[in-house]
């Protein structure tokens, strides 16, 4: 083993070796100040912004307000990241309420078997990591959509990003915080309250916490041409069973919007809004992820008259977090 | 107030890990380009969160930290549709390493094409342990993930390697026993 240690070791240094370094110091700085001077112009804009918004909102009608409470609830970016000492490290949850106003950190309401989240570690750069439930297991899970930034998690989801907001609280010497929970219910409306996780601050990560193998498939796959998989597919839903899904059925926001496998074994993508490409090719009723290392089988199938592909949708849950793959459905576009 | 970074704790900052940065930028980008970019926003959001770094910890680690959370948000961004053969070009043209020029043996060549062939992930693994000399537990905290996701990681690539080689071995990085 230590053999093939060295030659990595060796090759890389070799390679890296003779790489001229950009000496560049005064074109850094000068873009630092650049944006040093830039923040410091938007902020003087925002307060004004902010006042003007106040002052047109005090004269909407009621009814307009009424449209607006239909709308879904998620924010299209996230605030400038502001650091919070007090947030950083490990919180463990010990209770789920809907009401924060009354609650007794010392009467608790909820059982731990109704937990589906355990644990989180504000990380002190803005990153937000979780210990959830899986089954019997405690799984550690590396949340890439959620940051915090002073009094806020922010979730990227639903097209856009959720503000669940904290407040902690010293409460006879032990540091508790209060999390706003805000699911898809809340996001689309059908109910108008979150409810709060009642976390408390601990000294490191739970015990007995599974960290799954990392898994990758195998991707030197030669090309094999399938006629069938040419052409542009729209993304339908997205289920962790294909035997969930049924025609009609519809997943909202989802972030992979449409395929188009093309004959010269190159697959684009689109998500939302805008044209990508990942290094993502196929080959015969197989889809491969470059970047990621891994292989996506397809199903295909006709139902009613129409061509679906079922693709299996391998994310980070799939290759850090241990989860079987969950499935796309895509239907395909009719050429004219 | 966080103190803001003066010019001469700047430079200095700068000159000490420049050469790091942009070589670690490299290998994981493949592109000149690339790298300089990402070297230089490096630098420049070290400037910006200087006040709110812990001047008793040792600050390599932070700057490797700034530099993979951009180089990741780069495999993320949104581009224009190429084809393949612009991809092809461009990485010729820009980035010369793909060349090989400077491995000297064959088995070195076939290394050096297996580990950039590797995902992100396992790269990112890769240049933090053997390159920068990084200790595994080192390694998991910049990353932000468990030693032991670190070590599965390490572990996935070597064994990537290894049968790419075409060797039959496989050894187990954490106990350490060959089979």
């Amino acid at each position: 083993m230590s053999e093939l240690n060295d030659d990595i070791r060796r090759v890389i240094r070799e390679e890296l070796k003779n790489a001229e370094i950009p000496s560049n110091f005064e074109r850094v700085w000068d873009t630092y100040n650049s944006k040093q001077e830039n923040m410091s112009r938007k902020s003087n804009k925002k307060r004004w912004k902010a006042i003007l918004v106040a002052a047109c909102l005090a004269t909407i009608s009621v009814s307009s307000i009424a449209a607006i409470s239909f709308v879904k609830r998620v924010e299209n970016s996230k605030s400038v990241f502001e650091y919070d000492s007090n947030v950083v490290g490990y919180w463990e949850v010990i209770d789920i309420v809907d009401d924060i106003e009354q609650y007794d950190v010392h009467n608790r309401i909820s059982d731990e078997d109704e937990f589906w989240l355990l644990q989180c570690i504000f990380e002190d750069d803005g990153d937000v990591k979780y210990v959830i439930k899986e089954g019997e297991k405690k799984q550690f899970i590396q949340a890439s959509s959620s940051t915090w930034s002073k009094g806020v998690v922010w979730i990227e989801e639903f097209g856009g990003y959720i503000a669940q907001h904290y407040e902690i609280k010293n409460i006879d010497g032990e540091e508790y915080m209060f999390l706003e929970q805000k699911n898809g219910d809340y996001v689309y409306g059908r109910v108008d309250e979150p409810y709060y996780f009642i976390l408390k601050k601990t000294d490191g990560l739970l015990e007995d916490i599974e960290i799954p193998e990392m898994r990758i498939d195998d991707t030197n796959i030669p090309f094999v041409y399938n006629e069938e998989m040419i052409g542009k597919w729209k993304a339908v839903a997205c289920e962790w069973k294909i035997e969930d899904w049924q025609v009609g059925k519809v997943t909202p926001d989802l972030p992979l919007q449409e395929l188009e496998i093309k004959e010269n074994e190159m697959v684009n993508t689109k998500g939302q809004g805008e044209t990508y490409i990942d290094l993502w090719r196929w080959s015969d009723t197989k889809i491969i992820n470059l970047n990621d290392s891994t292989v996506m089988n397809c199903i295909l199938k006709e139902i009613d008259g129409d061509t679906y592909m079922f693709m299996e949708w391998k994310s980070g849950d799939y290759t850090d977090n241990g989860r079987d793959p969950a499935y796309y459905i895509l239907k395909k576009e009719v050429q004219e | 107030m966080n103190k803001k970074i003066t010019k001469v704790e700047a430079q200095r900052l700068y000159e000490e890990n420049i050469a790091y940065i942009y070589k670690a930028s490299l290998f994981l980008t493949r592109s000149k380009i690339l790298a300089e970019d990402i070297s230089q926003e490096v630098f420049v959001k070290a400037f910006e969160k200087y006040g709110t770094f812990d001047q008793t910890r040792s600050i390599r680690p932070w700057l490797y930290q700034i530099m993979l959370n951009l180089i990741r948000s780069q495999y993320k961004k949104k581009k224009d549709y190429i084809g393949i053969d612009d991809i092809c070009e461009m990485l010729s043209d820009d980035y010369s390493l793909v060349e090989c020029e400077v491995v000297k043996n064959e088995e070195d060549k076939e290394l050096w094409e297996g580990i950039n062939k590797l995902s992100l992930k396992l790269k990112e693994v890769i240049i933090l342990h053997f390159y920068l000399d990084m200790k595994l537990e080192e390694v998991a905290k910049i990353l932000k993930i468990p030693v032991g996701t670190c070590k599965s990681r390490l572990n996935a690539a070597l064994n990537k390697l290894r049968n790419d080689k075409g060797v039959q071995e496989i050894t187990y990085l954490l106990g350490g026993r060959s089979i």
